[in-house]
């Protein structure tokens, strides 16, 4: 792996409170408006010297734990939209949420029954998109690296 | 056993019930055989594929709160209770988004493990395993409590405790000598065995008696007249349609101790508002009282799910991050799809067998699920007979697998934690495995007397303490660890420590107060905290609180844990950077084997 000969010394250099604010504008400036990363406004940097992302760098672990977060955190909404969402539907509206549907009540209903599909499809979607994430992840670092030898 | 005991055993369900037994025995015993080394025993040689691991997790998951303790909630408190199996479901979501794949990386055999290698900490250690016993503990009661209901129910007259005795020593002898190994594939086994034993019968009730919406539709709420006059749109039913009743529905008469219909099928029914009609308030007066106590029981059992240790200990018998993400999907799905049945045991057990509501203890509504295919006996003779010993034998393979899936991680916190690494950290691998089997039987000991206390408490309702105290303690720690880089081992440790044990206290005090109100022996061993219920027929908002305490143990504990992680800002562990990659960044990039290079000196 290649991986290894990546000088450690790096890490130890920069104190954690040092934040390089002007090489991450640059990384930012390398995200396309969708948050992919794109190759080649990384070469043209000036500070990514070594051609791929300083996989050591706080910019990097920035990078990666704010687009994971990102991803998790809109799914965590979308689902506590629903899971808070129907207490209050309850509270607020208990006669519409009364109506029944086919012997069901409504909550009853969308508690007991239509609840799990709705959380498949929010995990469904996390998955392949976080898995994605890092497989490109992975590309952009070892794509550096093929570059550099 | 007395001759009058013995006749009234019915022999299929003794049959089936024994058969789950057996194949379970023999399969730990099978596979003991093959693990040999202590890797084995604590994760399985971390070989484990996404279908058997996935399985493997449901199976483990599916308690005797799923599978029998769901039901018997809906049963006797109707649509609140619906959030508990949904809740079980949808933690896994949070685990999924948040803690699963970073925590897989970080590779660790357990959280012990992972709170030590997080903050550089031999003390944070000691500290976590203290909670894989406490949650361990408060979840092995209800899976007691159910094998003394299921024993009790094929052996009428056997006394509860008897069950359990018996029950946790099977148990706790295969644990013994089978490890996780063996359990992998009995755990995986056994979620099928109780996807089958809770879907076959509900089938054949539900194609003779009525399908799950007519039965439900049986429990008409009585609105208003104006609600009933009015005017239906074309297509959709109107109120006065689903009032009517449904034909062909039979529904035997409630006794007195069973809720009214319009409370039980509507939310905010029994299991919400007692604290507030024990203290004598108005309907509307307590509404808000139940919702708060709705919102505290969601937060407690979606965090307390991304916090169990017995299932946390799983994602380590993933080969790789991505494995580890895929397991959870399918976990989701095979426990989704086991969640919609157990209600509808609750739903039709009201229509047909509403004599369990003025059953205590094992006799109680808890064993609905064993009790209600018995029905069938009147129309096909055998047939019911034959469905309630296939319920019989999911509920054994409910608490057998969930106990022994409990008992593995308390017994690896003892004997990997507490002997292999404070008491006797030179200790050979062979001193190890002697030790794991000793603590399997301490551990195995303990949970019996335990269990034999329970008897008058709800299995579903301790499952839910359980993952409170989870909640308050593990998720907080997990979820501030993986996400935030500020956080030092006090920060993490008081937060921890103070949630944790602020819903500990709370839950007993809650369980000690219910059990001064039964009228078996458990209410004179507990008669001294008898004035405590005078207490909270006062003070409804405290009782609730104490009752359902995530609400606000919870947000106690993350913001413990950044107030002190601020004030102690210094201590961050100074490689936190390269932690928080081995955490984050794909495993491709090889990083974890980088870090620990640069480790292996120091350790």
């Amino acid at each position: 792996m290649p991986l290894r000969e990546v000088p450690e010394v790096l890490d130890a250099a920069r104190p954690l409170a040092c934040r390089d604010w002007g090489f991450q504008t640059d990384f930012k400036r390398a995200l396309d408006g969708r948050g992919v990363f794109l190759k080649t406004a990384i070469l043209n940097t000036p500070h990514s010297a070594p051609v791929k992302p300083d996989i050591h760098s706080e910019q990097f672990l920035h990078l990666l734990m704010r687009r994971q977060l990102k991803l998790s955190i809109a799914c965590a909404l979308c689902f506590l939209l629903v899971l808070l969402g129907l207490p209050l539907a309850n509270y607020f509206l208990p006669e519409l949420m009364a109506t029944r549907i086919g012997g069901f009540t409504l909550t009853w209903f969308l508690l007991g029954i239509g609840f799990f599909p709705a959380v498949w499809c929010i995990s469904f979607f996390f998955i392949r998109r976080s898995i994605a994430l890092e497989n490109q992840e992975v590309a952009e670092v070892q794509g550096g690296d093929k570059l550099k030898s | 056993m007395t001759p009058l005991l013995a006749l009234s055993v019915d022999p299929w369900i003794l049959s089936f019930s024994l058969i789950t037994v057996i194949v379970t025995i023999w399969m730990g015993f099978r596979s003991a055989k093959t693990s040999k080394t202590a890797g084995d025993f604590f994760v399985a040689g971390r070989s484990v594929s996404v279908g058997w691991n996935s399985s493997a997790i449901s199976g483990e998951y599916l308690s005797a709160a799923s599978f029998m303790g769901v039901a018997g909630m809906v049963m006797s408190s109707g649509y609140d209770a619906l959030w508990y199996p949904v809740c079980y479901a949808c933690g896994y979501l949070f685990l999924l988004l948040f803690i699963a794949g970073p925590l897989r990386r970080f590779g660790a055999y357990t959280i012990p493990d992972f709170a030590e290698g997080r903050y550089d900490s031999p003390l944070f250690r000691k500290i976590a395993v203290v909670f894989v016993l406490f949650i361990g503990f408060f979840y092995t009661m209800p899976q007691m409590k159910g094998a003394g209901t299921t024993l009790a129910y094929i052996f009428p007259g056997l006394p509860y405790w008897v069950g359990v005795a018996l029950v946790a020593s099977v148990i706790t002898l295969n644990v013994a000598l089978g490890g996780m190994k063996g359990i992998t594939l009995v755990q995986a086994v056994q979620y099928w065995i109780k996807l089958f034993a809770i879907c076959v019968p509900i089938f054949v009730l539900m194609s003779v008696y009525g399908f799950y919406g007519n039965q439900l539709g049986a429990n008409a709420v009585s609105l208003t007249p104006a609600a009933m006059q009015a005017p239906a749109a074309p297509g959709i039913p109107s109120a006065a349609d689903a009032v009517a009743p449904r034909v062909g529905i039979h529904r035997a008469v409630l006794p007195e101790k069973a809720p009214a219909d319009a409370a039980w099928v509507s939310p905010f029914g029994p299991l919400t508002t007692k604290a507030a009609k024990a203290a004598h308030l108005t309907p509307e007066e307590s509404r808000p009282y139940s919702l708060l106590y709705t919102y505290s029981l969601i937060i407690a059992l979606v965090c307390g799910t991304a916090g169990l240790p017995h299932i946390l200990v799983r994602f380590y018998t993933n080969p790789n991050g991505v494995a580890a993400k895929r397991t959870t999907m399918w976990v989701m799905i095979l426990i989704g799809v086991f969640y919609v049945v157990p209600p509808v045991f609750g739903v039709m057990g009201r229509n047909l067998f509403p004599d369990l509501y003025s059953g205590i203890g094992a006799k109680g509504t808890d064993k609905i699920v064993l009790e209600l295919p018995r029905l069938l006996n009147e129309r096909y003779a055998p047939l019911g007979s034959i469905l309630s010993g296939i319920t019989c034998a999911g509920a054994f393979a409910a608490f057998m697998s969930t106990f022994s899936g409990l008992l593995v991680s308390m017994t690896g916190a003892l004997a990997h934690d507490v002997y292999g690494r404070m008491l006797r950290p030179q200790s050979t691998s062979e001193q190890r495995m002697r030790m794991f089997k000793f603590a399997a039987v301490l551990i195995g000991g303990i949970a019996i007397i335990l269990g034999s206390f329970v008897e008058p408490l709800e299995i579903n309702f301790m499952v839910g303490q359980a993952f409170a105290i989870a909640a308050a303690s593990y998720f907080p720690l997990l979820f501030m660890s993986v996400w935030w880089r500020g956080m030092t081992m006090r920060g993490a440790a008081t937060g921890m420590l103070v949630g944790g044990l602020c819903a500990l206290v709370a839950a007993t005090l809650t369980n000690v107060s219910n059990l001064a109100l039964d009228k078996g022996p458990m209410g004179k061993i507990f008669a001294g905290c008898a004035p405590m219920n005078g207490f909270w027929s006062h003070h409804p908002l405290l009782r609730i609180l104490c009752e359902q305490p995530a609400i606000w143990t919870v947000p106690l504990a993350i913001t413990l844990m950044i107030v002190v992680s601020r004030l102690t800002r210094k201590d961050v562990p100074s490689d936190v950077r390269m932690k928080m990659l081995v955490l984050h960044a794909p495993e491709q990039l090889g990083l974890k084997q980088e870090y620990i290079q640069e480790h292996q000196p120091g350790h």
